[in-house]
């Protein structure tokens, strides 16, 4: 009998081996010895001349019930537990979904364990097996899919999680795709650590475990009203219970001394400072617990793009613009002959201005006999002008500049447009204000300025440079691609202490930070794009209270069916069930010599 | 004994005469020596049974002249003819407790010592009984045993001693010695039979035994208990230990059988069960132990 890929259906059966303790007890107590009178003990004597005490341990020597009650009882469990051995033609798909969520970092070995444990459980439920190991990160390739079970547990320990708070249900429906894709019988496992992340109908299985965790929620580095630079944290306890804990900060001299912090239940503490005097960047650490992701809170100083800006208005224009500006990182004033940004007016008709402009339409004075028009203003969907409100709008109405068709329109008073987007060379656009500036209130009002610093914001990160800033670890980092010039020098992310990959041209286009807190490097050949720091950011991963073990299996329904078709039954069932009665019709035959028995033994006594 | 086993064991005793009335002891294979009776004797005597010639002395009866042969010889002959006797009976019978604890073979045990008296009684063969426990034997008035049985005159049995053979069994010389006993007893049973076949005579053996005797039917741990003695011993019954059980009983009786007869004494089982004169009918009259009445 091949043993291999043996299973049961019906493991509840098992109990049944219940009776096995039950029936020694019963002839343990039968086996109490009975006084029997004889007239022939002389002969027994001669027999058993030792003293073969039949109370003290031969209650334990099998008699024949004991032993054909013992048999039918196992023979009758083993048929109960409808023993099933894979179809020689069976396939099955056990998939492997391994929660990616940073939270898993606490309980990694316990989930890598978990998801070995499946795949071995899953040997030999069918001839032939399609494994797959994969990560909850819809975005992520998966890790394995084939047949080798080696490879698939390799990749399980590869597996190492770093994503924040994220969907679950894409990457467990890819998962039962691939199931049902396959021959339509297999599993599909979650391995998590909060059951509160399963699905409904969702096999799974929970190994996290409630850690007292203090981390850091979040990090920033700002200007002071000085013009210092500042450097806040946010420090969360998420533990039902008070903590304390050291923390020091590790940059420009070296590491400062140690300090501790106190959090009530659930408390939140901000800690602040002055940035390290010369430091391009400091680290923030907190004494570590069962959660290490949160306890480091890294910082570069923020750097944003250089923009060179020429002005090409005068006036109050000129110095409003020049306030502007001058308060937008990055961006420089100048008399440079291509620059990045210009402010131009232009009287009427089409507007070419080459590259990024802010576009002025000429002309028009500020005079009392200004007719104000009332028609309210109004937004398009377009991120520039977002969110901002144009009531307070005051304006004599739109100018004599002409949007055409490829423009786009964002500000709106009745059919005119006041203010739009045109394409420029090279991808540039220009944001043209076709409005007289200096005869209505825009120059005053908010959503004005904020749209201006929008545009000149997304203009100055547009163009290729280097800058450096601060990301939640799995954010997007934006990278600008150099639209002329294109050489074949390569992309690189170079983490600090970890791996240095090249970077895809679609990479590039959504390459996130790094999924644990760190520095990172993006560079372009020799020439470095972005100086970061990921860090740690969702506090949510770093919530162990609900953290459980537990196991979700998948319907009994589901089980029995997939198993039905992917094993048969043990076609000696009948047999075994026969052996069974016999044996129990044995155990119940009496344990004597019939009359005719007799006779026949007197005869042969007489022979 | 209870009413109801004097009722069983008066039944026993019709049942042994109404056995007697076709069976009865074989006491016509035998010389006899006694009194004079209704039986061929050993020595010469008056009855018509023609025994031997020899020559004429004497003092002899002329009537015992071979006449023929005298006229064909001259010479004085004389017939001589058999004697007729009565044969003498001894009745051992084993009172021990192993004897009366079975109701059948206690019952048994009254109807064959009520066959033997009977028997006997038709012969006109005068009769000893002696009940027999362990090593001692009590002697019973032939009376009291015909009149109220032989459990009842033999009164209880001594206890304690254990299943031990008898010693010292002897009969008179010359008589029919027979020997009631369930033979369940260790020990070689030439010592027995050599006792009771001293003086000559005639050796009877009669066992009564009970057919599930010869099995252990029970299995498990068992606390046996020895009817004679009362001693009591654990021990675990099961399949093997009853087959060599079986073996050693049936080759004890096996040994009393060979013994008996190779000693040339008259041997048979007694079925406890039914009436006595279907059981003397196989093995007892095979065996010569009993004839048939003409």
């Amino acid at each position: 009998m091949n043993w291999a890929g043996l299973s049961f259906a019906n493991a509840g059966a098992w109990w049944g081996l219940l009776a096995v303790p039950a029936l020694v007890a019963v002839h343990f107590f039968q086996q109490r010895a009975r006084r029997v009178e004889l007239s022939t003990r002389f002969l027994i004597e001669a027999l058993a001349p030792q003293s073969q005490g039949g109370r003290s341990w031969e209650r334990f020597r099998a008699s024949r019930a004991f032993v054909c009650q013992l048999l039918a009882v196992l023979l009758l469990v083993w048929v109960l537990a409808e023993p099933r051995w894979p179809r020689a033609d069976s396939t099955q798909t056990v998939v492997i979904v391994l929660d990616d969520a940073l939270a898993m970092q606490a309980v990694a070995d316990e989930a890598r364990a978990a998801a070995r444990e499946r795949l071995a459980a899953a040997v030999g439920g069918a001839a032939k097996t399609e494994w797959v190991v994969m990560g909850s990160d819809p975005r992520a390739p998966l890790r394995y899919r084939g047949p080798e079970l080696g490879a698939a547990q390799a990749a399980v320990a590869g597996w190492r999680p770093g994503l924040g708070t994220h969907d679950y249900a894409a990457a467990l429906r890819n998962g039962r795709t691939l199931v049902s894709a396959g021959s339509g019988v297999g599993e599909c496992w979650l391995i998590t650590d909060r059951e509160s992340k399963v699905p409904a109908d969702q096999a799974a299985i929970g190994v996290g475990r409630a850690v007292a965790n203090v981390g850091f929620a979040g990090g920033s580095v700002s200007r002071a009203e000085s013009g210092d630079r500042m450097w806040r944290a946010v420090v969360q306890n998420h533990a039902a219970e008070a903590q304390r804990r050291a923390w020091w900060v590790e940059g420009g001299a070296g590491a400062s001394e140690r300090r501790s912090v106190e959090l009530a239940a659930e408390g939140v503490v901000e800690l602040s400072g002055a940035w390290p005097g010369g430091a391009e960047r400091m680290t923030l650490r907190l004494e570590g617990d069962g959660f290490g992701a949160d306890d480091v809170l890294p910082l570069v100083r923020p750097q944003a793009k250089r923009l060179s800006a020429r002005l090409g208005v005068t006036g109050e224009t000129r110095e409003y613009f020049k306030k502007l500006l001058g308060g937008i990182d990055g961006v420089e004033l100048g008399a440079a002959v291509s620059p990045g940004l210009r402010v131009v007016e232009q009287a009427g008709g089409g507007t070419e201005v080459g590259g990024a402009a802010v576009v002025l339409a000429a002309g028009a004075t500020k005079s009392a006999a200004t007719t104000w028009l009332r028609v309210p203003v109004v937004a398009e969907r377009h991120a520039l002008v977002a969110g901002l409100n144009w009531q307070g709008w005051l304006g004599s109405g739109a100018g004599k500049l002409t949007m055409t068709a490829n423009d786009e329109g964002l500000l709106w008073q009745a059919d005119a447009p006041l203010v739009w987007l045109r394409a420029g060379a090279e991808g540039a656009r220009a944001l043209v204000l076709n409005f007289d500036w200096a005869a209505g209130n825009a120059a005053r009002l908010p959503a004005t300025v904020l749209m201006l610093r929008r545009y000149v914001e997304a203009v100055r990160d547009a163009q290729p440079g280097e800058y450096a800033g601060n990301f939640d670890a799995g954010s997007l980092v934006p990278l600008a691609e150099d639209v002329s010039g294109e050489t074949a020098e390569a992309w690189r992310l170079e983490i600090e202490g970890g791996a240095t990959r090249e970077l895809g041209a679609a990479e590039r286009a959504v390459l996130r930070a790094p999924g644990d807190a760190g520095f990172f490097t993006v560079k372009r050949g020799k020439e470095t794009r972005v100086r970061g720091a990921a860090q740690f950011a969702d506090a949510r991963q770093g919530n162990f209270r609900d953290a459980a073990v537990f196991r979700r299996d998948p319907p009994a329904g589901e089980r029995a069916e997939a198993r039905a078709r992917t094993t048969q039954g043990d076609p000696l069932r009948a047999l075994w069930l026969a052996a069974a009665g016999a044996a129990l019709v044995a155990s119940w035959w009496p344990g004597r010599v019939d009359a005719e028995g007799t006779r026949q033994a007197w005869k042969r006594g007489r022979a | 004994m209870s009413a109801g086993s004097e009722t069983s064991l008066g039944a026993a005793r019709r049942d042994g005469l109404a056995a007697a009335q076709r069976f009865r002891l074989p006491f016509g294979g035998q010389r006899w020596r006694g009194a004079a009776g209704g039986w061929q004797g050993s020595g010469e005597g008056s009855s018509i049974d023609f025994h031997d010639h020899r020559a004429y002395a004497p003092g002899d009866d002329p009537r015992h002249l071979h006449w023929a042969a005298y006229a064909r010889t001259g010479q004085l002959t004389m017939k001589l003819y058999r004697a007729e006797v009565a044969p003498r009976v001894d009745l051992l019978v084993d009172a021990s407790a192993s004897m009366r604890a079975e109701p059948a073979r206690a019952a048994r045990t009254e109807s064959l010592v009520a066959f033997c008296l009977a028997s006997a009684a038709r012969a006109g063969a005068p009769v000893r009984i002696q009940a027999v426990a362990g090593r001692r034997c009590l002697p019973l008035a032939e009376e009291q045993v015909r009149a109220e049985g032989f459990w009842a005159a033999a009164g209880e049995p001594e206890t304690g001693t254990g299943a031990v053979a008898p010693e010292g069994l002897q009969g008179r010389t010359g008589a029919m010695k027979i020997w009631i006993s369930d033979l369940l007893y260790p020990g070689e049973p030439g010592a027995v039979l050599r006792g009771l076949a001293a003086g000559g005579g005639c050796v009877l053996v009669l066992a009564p035994v009970l057919a599930g005797e010869a099995e252990l039917r029970e299995r498990g741990n068992m606390e046996l208990v020895d009817r004679e003695g009362g001693a009591a011993r654990h021990l675990r019954i099961d399949d093997g230990m009853a087959e060599r059980y079986q073996a050693a009983y049936f080759r004890h009786f096996n040994l009393w059988r060979e013994t008996a007869r190779r000693m040339a004494v008259g041997w048979a089982r007694v079925d406890s069960n039914g009436a006595l004169a279907s059981a003397l009918a196989g093995e007892a009259r095979q065996a010569g132990v009993v004839e048939v009445v003409a």
